[in-house]
C-alpha cells in the first residue's frame, strides 16, 4: 500500500462513512477520492496538511455523490443501514444503543449541520481546520455547530449541556 | 485530570474493515495502472515511425539488391562512404538512414572521381601481407543516377591510395593517375555540422531547464525514478545505463545501424521506464523527465551519427 493511503485512509473512511452513512458507498467513494488525490497531487500545496487537502477532496466528492442521488437533504439511516451488508463500521454502530441512537440522529439533520458536527465533534478538529475542510469563515462554523446541536437536541436527548 | 470519554469519542473510534481496506486499494492501484492518454498517442507515434521506417528499410534492401550491377558509363548522382574500415569488412550501405554512413553529392568532386576511375588497371590479387590486412580503408558505394550502384574498397595507407577493390567483380586495380589520392582524399572528406556542438549544449540547457521545470511544477527537491519500489528504481536506472552505453559503444565503434533498429531500441526502453514509472512514481515529474531526457539522447545520436 502506498504511504498517502496507508497513512489517511481508515480517516477519510470515517469522514465520509459518517456523511453518507453506508459502509459501501464510502467505501466507493473513498476509492473516488484517493484517486482523485494520486491524480492531481501535483495541485497539493504545502500550505495545509496532506489531511485536510484529501478531507476537502472527500467532502467533494461525497457531495457530487449526493447530488447524483438527489439525497443532498438528508438519507434515512434504516433505509440505508438495511440495505448494507452487516459489516465492521455498521456493526460497530448497531453493537450499542446510545451509538445507534446518535448515528440515527445525524441521519436526520441537514448535511451541512452534519459535517460539522463529524469534523467538530467525532474527528475533534479545531475551529480553523475545520473552517479550511469547509471553506468557510470560523464563524459561520461556530454558528452552523451552535445551530447544528440545536437541531440534534430537538432529535436525540442525549446531548449534554455543555454542548 | 482524565477527561471523561464522551459518545462522540466512542464514534472516532469506528474500526476498518482490513479485507474492505486491501481491495479499496487494489481497485485504487488497478486503475492508476491503466495507460494513460498521453501513453497511448505516444504509443502511436512510435508504430507510425515503426511501419514508415520498416517500409523505407523494405524499399530501400529491395532497390540494392537490383541495383548492384555493373555501372554503365553514365554520371554518378552521389557516393556512400565509411572511413576507418578493415581489411575484412565493408559496412557502407547506400543509404543516409545508416549512422556515420557519409555521402557525398557535390557534383564537380563526383565527376572527377568517376573520369579517374577510368584509369584504373587491374592487377594480380596482392599477396597476403601485413600491408593489406592491417591497411586503413575507406569503403565506397558509388550510386549512378540509373540507380545502379558499385562498391569499391580504396587502400589509404601505404602502398596506397591506388590500390581499389571492387567487391562485385572481386578484382584488386591500380591507380596510378597522379591527382587519383587527391581526388578520394576530397570524396571522403568527412562534413561535420558547424552546429553541432550548439545542439549538445542547447540540448544540455533545454534538460535542465525542463528539469528545474519539473522540480518546481511539482515541488520535488529531486527527481527520482520507480517511487518507493526498489525494483522499479533499478529496473528504470538499469534502462538509463542501458542507453548511456549503447550511446557510448556507437560512438567509439562506429556502428552502422539502420535508424530503424535505434528507434526501436530507445522506444521500447522507454515504454518499459514510461510504464514502471506511472505505476509505481508518485507524480509525473518523472515521466516527463525520462521522455524529454530520453528523446534529448536519441537526438544526440541521430545527429551526431547520421549524415544529415
Amino acid at each position: 500500500m502506498d504511504q498517502l493511503y496507508r497513512e489517511h485512509n481508515r480517516t477519510i473512511f470515517k469522514y465520509i462513512f459518517y456523511l453518507v452513512q453506508n459502509e459501501s458507498v464510502a467505501e466507493d467513494l473513498l476509492q473516488d477520492t484517493f484517486l482523485k488525490a494520486y491524480k492531481n497531487y501535483n495541485q497539493f500545496r504545502n500550505d495545509a496538511s496532506e489531511l485536510t487537502w484529501l478531507r476537502k477532496i472527500a467532502r467533494n466528492v461525497v457531495y457530487d455523490y449526493f447530488r447524483r442521488k438527489k439525497l443532498i437533504e438528508f438519507i434515512p439511516f434504516l433505509k440505508s443501514h438495511e440495505q448494507t451488508v452487516k459489516s465492521d463500521a455498521i456493526e460497530f454502530i448497531l453493537e450499542n444503543e446510545e451509538r445507534k441512537e446518535l448515528f440515527d440522529a445525524l441521519s436526520k439533520l441537514k448535511v451541512n449541520h452534519r459535517e460539522v458536527l463529524i469534523l467538530r465533534k467525532i474527528e475533534q478538529l479545531s475551529i480553523e481546520e475545520t473552517a479550511q475542510i469547509l471553506g468557510w469563515n470560523t464563524e459561520k462554523v461556530k454558528n452552523t455547530q451552535r445551530q447544528a446541536i440545536n437541531a440534534l437536541r430537538k432529535i436525540w436527548k442525549g446531548v449534554e449541556d455543555d454542548e | 485530570m482524565n477527561k471523561k470519554k464522551t459518545i462522540w469519542d466512542d464514534l472516532n473510534e469506528l474500526p476498518r474493515n482490513e479485507v474492505a481496506e486491501k481491495e479499496t486499494w487494489q481497485k485504487i492501484e488497478k486503475n492508476l495502472s491503466k495507460p494513460k492518454y498521453f501513453i497511448n498517442v505516444l504509443t502511436g507515434f512510435v508504430t507510425i515511425a515503426i511501419v514508415f521506417l520498416i517500409f523505407a528499410l523494405l524499399t530501400t534492401t529491395n532497390k540494392n539488391e537490383m541495383a548492384i550491377q555493373q555501372a554503365s558509363e553514365q554520371s554518378l548522382e552521389s557516393v556512400f562512404f565509411l572511413n576507418d574500415s578493415v581489411f575484412d569488412q565493408f559496412d557502407v550501405k547506400p543509404s543516409s538512414w545508416y549512422t556515420f554512413v557519409q555521402k557525398n553529392t557535390d557534383e564537380q568532386q563526383l565527376k572527377e572521381f568517376h573520369s579517374l576511375l577510368t584509369a584504373n588497371k587491374k592487377v594480380d590479387t596482392p599477396k597476403p601481407s601485413i600491408e593489406y590486412l592491417n591497411g586503413a580503408y575507406v569503403d565506397i558505394i558509388l550510386k549512378y543516377k540509373n540507380g545502379e550502384l558499385k562498391r569499391y574498397k580504396v587502400l589509404l595507407t601505404k602502398p596506397g591510395p591506388g590500390y581499389i577493390y571492387d567487391l562485385d567483380t572481386k578484382d584488386w586495380f591500380y591507380n596510378d593517375h597522379p591527382n587519383f589520392e587527391d581526388s578520394v582524399y576530397k570524396l571522403t572528406r568527412e562534413e561535420y555540422t558547424s552546429w553541432l556542438p550548439i545542439f549538445i549544449i542547447f540540448n544540455l540547457i533545454f534538460t535542465t531547464l525542463v528539469e528545474k521545470f519539473l522540480k518546481r511544477k511539482y515541488k520535488v527537491e529531486k527527481i527520482k525514478f520507480g517511487g518507493e519500489n526498489t525494483v522499479a528504481k533499478y529496473t528504470i536506472y538499469g534502462n538509463i545505463f542501458l542507453i548511456g552505453f549503447f550511446l557510448l559503444l556507437m560512438i567509439f565503434r562506429q556502428f552502422v545501424i539502420h535508424i530503424f533498429w535505434i528507434l526501436l531500441f530507445f522506444s521500447i526502453l522507454l515504454t518499459i521506464n514510461i510504464m514502471i514509472e506511472s505505476k509505481y512514481g508518485k507524480n509525473k515529474a518523472g515521466i516527463y523527465m525520462l521522455i524529454s531526457s530520453t528523446i534529448g539522447l536519441l537526438l544526440f545520436i541521430l545527429f551526431f551519427s547520421l549524415n544529415i
